[in-house]
């Protein structure tokens, strides 16, 4: 068990983006979907953009915050980050665009299949709208994100 | 937390409480590196990089061979 006074503040950043990125991603899943369900309920282009438009607004401000934060924090003289740091960054960001990858290319696949092959797809995860295509786009950005994060706390702690 | 160990062990511990008065804070803030890294390191679950493993070395006082270990049972 890792306390909070022995992580390191790189750590520390992870845990908070992580679960404010979970926190945004469970906002944007439940105004996007009905009962929580992975398909997104059909919805109007305007009213979708106004989301995504919060979306983003939302997590700038959250990400500045969390930022602002850590640097007020910094001490003067103290070491913050160094190459064990990079290294376990980098190790996040690997799993992290390794998801996001295979996401795309499932979105890519969806988008094929919903188009060419039509009603004969018979898959609840179709692709057809704009508004469908942009949702699992954002879904696996932010679950490739929460991934990158999850990586780097695993490796903290081994 | 017990991780995986490396295959390249380590005395700093030992050097750093026999040989000098230095604290994990005190070794980290001289070679440039975190509190956290060294815990690790000393608890081999961390390899350094050459340089940073030159750093400790320096710091300490003595040649890297008498720092650092190479296992090469675990490798072979």
């Amino acid at each position: 068990m890792t306390y909070i006074e022995d992580m390191s503040e790189t750590q520390r950043e992870s845990w908070i983006v992580l679960l404010a990125d979970g926190a945004v991603l469970i906002w944007f899943w439940k105004k996007m979907t009905f009962n929580w369900q992975l398909h997104p309920e059909a919805m109007s282009l305007g009213a979708f953009g106004a989301l995504i438009i919060s979306l983003i607004i939302l997590t700038v401000i959250l990400h500045a915050v969390i930022a602002g934060v850590f640097d007020v924090r910094k001490r003067k003289g103290e070491i913050e980050r160094d190459e064990r740091d990079d290294n376990i960054e980098r190790k996040g960001a690997h799993a992290g665009y390794r998801f996001l990858q295979l996401g795309v290319g499932v979105i890519m696949f969806g988008i094929f299949m919903s188009h060419s092959l039509g009603a004969d797809y018979q898959s609840p995860y179709r692709m057809e709208t704009p508004v469908q295509i942009i949702y699992y786009i954002m879904i696996v950005s932010y679950i490739a994100d929460l991934i990158k994060h999850g990586v780097m706390i695993h490796a903290y702690r081994t | 937390m017990g991780g995986k160990k490396t295959q390249i062990t380590n005395h700093i511990k030992r050097i750093r409480l026999a040989r000098t008065e230095l604290s994990q804070a005190e070794l980290a803030r001289r070679v440039g590196a975190t509190r956290q890294t060294i815990i690790s390191i000393e608890a081999q679950r961390y390899a350094p990089s050459l340089e940073l493993a030159f750093r400790i070395a320096h710091v300490l006082g003595e040649p890297i061979e008498e720092v650092f270990i190479f296992d090469a049972t675990s490798w072979e």
